[in-house]
């Protein structure tokens, strides 16, 4: 219980935090209204239904009281009929005389012939069962003993009232048309006077069953969906519209059960059914009218009703899901707007729009937005101004690791030859150092024309010449047009000094350096020619790694300066340009140095704040 | 934006209009109430079914809402009759027809054609086997039993028991008759079987009073008519017989009849009634239990449970 619990719970956060705003919402909206439409809708529906059954029932008793009203006229015009024969001519009457005998025949036969739509025979017996007289029929069945019978003992038994039978068939009197008719018998005690002598007697008054019936047949309860029967105060059947199939057994009636309902609505299960059932009892008799409605009859009628309010409910969810839906999408679209915003910003968009104009909660939102994306856009710019200048610095330095080194072996190379006496190339070479510096310098720009640089290496190899004694020639030639383009200074130094060192320094006066620039394309390329002794192809592939090995650790020319110009030109120009180092081993090496083509123009972008 | 908004609400707005209309303008017109059904009675005899299986047939039509429609022979119990009218009613296109059959044997093959196109019930006499869906009938040779069992007590070992044959061919009937004639023989008494017909007995026979101790009538009109030679005769045989009609109640009670076997005629109707039409609305029809039936004596016919059945409250 708990783990599935737990599931719904996690499948709900699932579907919540998959969900748009707009949607949760909706459905929030719409399930609120919808559950208090459906209690409402339910608590009607309750409430019109106890009414409904109310009115059932009080419409069922209603039709009640009326039969009753009219069984209650039918049985009192029988007692009627009954008081009559005994009270006005019974009783005026002595039997033992034989006129007295055929006046009571002749007032048996005028009341049966008043009353003959309801009465099938009238009849007086004496105590011991001997008919006195009868209408219509008159002449007993040989098989019959009336003393025997049920009504008569019953009278007999309980002289101070009227008895009513249940419906039997009539049986007493030989009819020539052998007509067999069901009968209800009132029967009483009655007090005959014979020869002055007073004895008892039977009055029976059989009422034509049919009468009883014509009362109950075609009442009406629940638009005709209920029916009515009739019992004895023992449950007996007296009338039941399908009488027959239930003395055939194809149907049963509760009838027993009923007869011990007080009068009013009730209700009972019967054969599975729900019913109503409501009880009148019948005066004098102890009968009982008993009307059934069954439940499932109302609840058509409710279904309808049902049906109607779900109908009612349907539609009105319908309207409010549909209302909802667009009250959220505009409550929700400013947030929508800078949800669009964001993501707008997030895919690299720099001038978003945060003014959304929602409610004040949602336009602070924007606004705090905006303002924090300003400051962010401030701060990596800072960033970035920092990381240019962290860049720049790296630069200086690295450009700053050339000259102490060239400078000391130059200025040791003119002390020597000052010392020697050899004034002039001392003054040649402190010239060239002088012009090298000068260029070196370039007024503390970085970028300068390729002229500048190339002079820049003509005037180190001067340098370089004197000091190795002629041991290697060099040329420097250059493209037209390729001088006037501009580089970042001090790149064509390093290689050559490593040439000198590496190649030349051991070379017998054969050794030659070639120094060519050339364009290629939007590019330049200038290339640094030895005639040394090369270099393996592993140590050339590991040249200019980052923290590669150098060529000969410590020495001279080691590779740091390979490393120092290759990281210098794709700092400044990027990851396209650098250097290419061909060697092969005893057969030379060529240097080529990749630069961009940049014309003053450009050059310009790639001057450090406050160059020129 | 137009096609959401006519998804959206349009549309469902048009649905909820139309279950609207239904509700409020039609609510459960045939609630409760299956279709009316047409349902041809081919009874067997000319004038008409007993009044309480006419009365059971259309309690269970007002019930089913049914229609019956009554056809009946020229001529009592002739089969060939009864097939024409069958197969004109299934030609017709009758949606249930109820049958009782006059004589199995010729009516097999017309009952056999007439059940594939429609729902066939027979009442009295048993023809599932040739194809009819349900037959409704007390259980005849339990009945010719009853009756010969009866007749046992009136007729003394070795005397004669005068059968009627009153109903020729093979039908229900005639299995009550065999079945009293098999008991009646094997408890030793003679019996004689005697064609009749309405008009009298068939001149081949001698008539019953002067060669028999007791009659046995295995119909109701046979019984009636039992019941009126005994009366005019200064014989003795007594009268046996299946039936429920008011004659044969008035004949019981004088003594012109000994005992009869009286079945629930109405219960035989409305089952009849009910099962046809179960079929013809292909609702599963079960098998339909033998109809009851009781011997009533004169002494016991008012007897409560016999006073209903042999006077229906109609």
């Amino acid at each position: 219980m708990k783990k599935q619990f737990e599931g719904i719970r996690r499948r709900w956060r699932e579907l919540y935090h998959r969900s748009s705003i707009q949607l949760i919402l909706s459905l929030s909206f719409t399930a609120v209204a919808v559950v208090g439409m459906v209690f409402m809708g339910l608590a009607l529906f309750l409430r019109f239904s106890a009414s409904t059954n109310v009115m059932a029932a009080e419409s069922s008793q209603r039709v009640l009281a009326q039969v009753n009203l009219n069984l209650d006229h039918y049985l009192r015009n029988m007692m009627q009929v009954s008081d009559t024969v005994y009270y006005q001519v019974i009783k005026d009457l002595d039997l033992g005389d034989e006129s007295d005998v055929e006046a009571l025949k002749k007032a048996l036969k005028l009341l049966y012939e008043k009353d003959r739509g309801s009465l099938v025979s009238l009849a007086v017996f004496d105590q011991s069962g001997g008919l006195i007289g009868a209408s219509p029929l008159a002449e007993l069945k040989a098989s019959v003993t009336p003393e025997r019978e049920a009504w008569f003992a019953t009278a007999m038994e309980r002289i101070e009232n009227l008895h009513f039978s249940t419906p039997h068939v009539q049986d007493l009197f030989e009819d020539p048309d052998s007509r067999y008719r069901w009968v209800v018998s009132l029967s009483r005690q009655v007090e005959l006077t014979r020869n002055g002598i007073t004895q008892g007697g039977v009055l029976l008054v059989d009422m034509n069953f049919s009468g009883i019936e014509q009362l109950c047949k075609d009442v009406m309860l629940a638009s005709g969906q209920g029916y009515l029967y009739l019992i004895d105060s023992t449950g007996e059947i007296i009338y039941h519209p399908r009488q027959q199939l239930i003395y055939a057994e194809l149907q049963a009636e509760n009838n027993l059960v009923a007869a011990g309902y007080a009068d009013g609505s009730h209700t009972e299960t019967f054969q599975s059914q729900r019913r109503q059932v409501t009880v009148k009892t019948v005066g004098y008799t102890g009968w009982k009218l008993v009307g059934v409605v069954p439940e499932e009859t109302l609840w058509d009628n409710y279904g309808q009703l049902l049906l109607f309010f779900l109908f009612v409910v349907i539609f009105s969810i319908f309207l409010l899901a549909f209302a909802n839906l667009r009250l959220s999408e505009w409550i929700t679209a400013p947030m929508k707007k800078l949800d669009r915003a964001v993501k707008e910003l997030e895919s690299g968009q720099e001038m978003v729009d945060f003014n959304v104009d929602g409610p004040y909660e949602v336009e602070h939102l924007g606004r705090s937005i905006q303002a924090m994306v300003s400051t962010m856009r401030h701060l990596m710019e800072d960033i970035i101004q920092q990381e240019e200048e962290k860049r720049r610095s790296e630069l200086d330095v690295l450009q700053s690791q050339i000259n102490p080194h060239f400078l000391y072996n130059t200025l040791d190379s003119v002390v020597w030859m000052t010392e020697n006496g050899r004034t002039e190339e001392a003054v040649v070479m402190l010239t060239a150092l002088a012009r090298f510096f000068r260029i070196s310098l370039s007024r503390g720009s970085n970028i300068i024309p390729v002229s500048d640089e190339l002079e820049h290496a003509r005037h180190y190899l001067t340098i370089q010449k004197m000091r190795y004694k002629n041991k290697f020639s060099a040329d420097i030639t250059a493209e037209d047009g390729v001088e006037h383009l501009y580089t970042i200074k001090l790149i064509i130094q390093p290689i050559l000094e490593n040439a000198i060192y590496h190649g030349m320094a051991y070379a017998d006066g054969d050794g030659e350096i070639h120094i060519r620039a050339f364009r290629d394309g939007e590019d330049v390329l200038i290339e640094v020619v030895d005639n040394g002794p090369g270099m393996p192809e592993e140590m050339v592939e590991q040249l200019l790694q980052p923290g590669g090995p150098a060529a000969a650790s410590g020495a001279k020319g080691s590779g740091i300066g390979f490393r120092n110009v290759h990281q210098r030109i794709r700092l400044t120009f990027g990851a396209p340009y650098g250097l290419t180092i061909l060697s092969e081993p005893d057969n030379g090496t060529v240097v080529r140095i990749r630069l961009p083509a940049l014309d003053e123009q450009a050059a310009g972008r790639y001057r450090k704040e406050g160059e020129r | 934006m137009r096609k959401k908004w006519i998804l959206q609400l349009v549309l469902p707005l048009l649905g909820l209009s139309a279950i609207f209309f239904l509700l409020a303008f039609a609510p459960g017109q045939s609630r409760n109430q299956p279709p009316l059904l047409e349902m041809s009675v081919i009874l067997r005899k000319a004038d008409s079914a007993s009044f309480a299986l006419r009365q059971g047939m259309e309690q269970a039509a007002a019930d089913l809402n049914v229609e019956l429609r009554f056809l009946m022979p020229s001529a009592d119990n002739c089969a060939q009759e009864q097939a024409q009218l069958l197969q004109r009613e299934t030609e017709s296109g009758a949606a249930a027809i109820l049958l009782i059959p006059a004589d199995r044997a010729a009516l097999a093959e017309t009952v056999a054609a007439a059940a594939e196109k429609t729902a066939l019930v027979t009442l009295e006499s048993d023809m599932t086997e040739q194809g009819a869906i349900a037959s409704v009938s007390v259980d005849h040779a339990a009945l010719g039993r009853a009756l010969g069992q009866a007749a046992l007590r009136g007729v003394p070992d070795g005397g004669t028991v005068l059968l009627l044959d009153s109903v020729p061919g093979d039908n229900g009937i005639r299995e009550r008759m065999e079945a009293a004639a098999a008991l009646l023989k094997e408890k030793g008494r003679m019996v004689r079987i005697c064609q009749w017909t309405e008009a009298g007995w068939d001149d081949r026979n001698p008539p019953p009073e002067e060669q028999a101790d007791a009659v046995l009538a295995f119909e109701e009109a046979a019984l009636e008519q039992a019941a009126e030679i005994e009366r005019s005769s200064q014989g003795f045989p007594l009268v046996y017989g299946a039936g429920s009609t008011s004659a044969i109640a008035a004949g019981l009670e004088r003594g012109r009849i000994t005992a009869i076997a009286a079945e629930n005629v109405f219960s035989a109707g409305y089952l009849a009634v009910e099962a046809a039409a179960a079929a013809a609305r292909h609702e599963a029809v079960g098998k339909v239990p033998a109809i009851s039936f009781s011997m009533i004596r004169k002494e016991s016919m008012y007897e409560e449970e016999n006073q209903k059945l042999l006077f229906p409250v109609l």
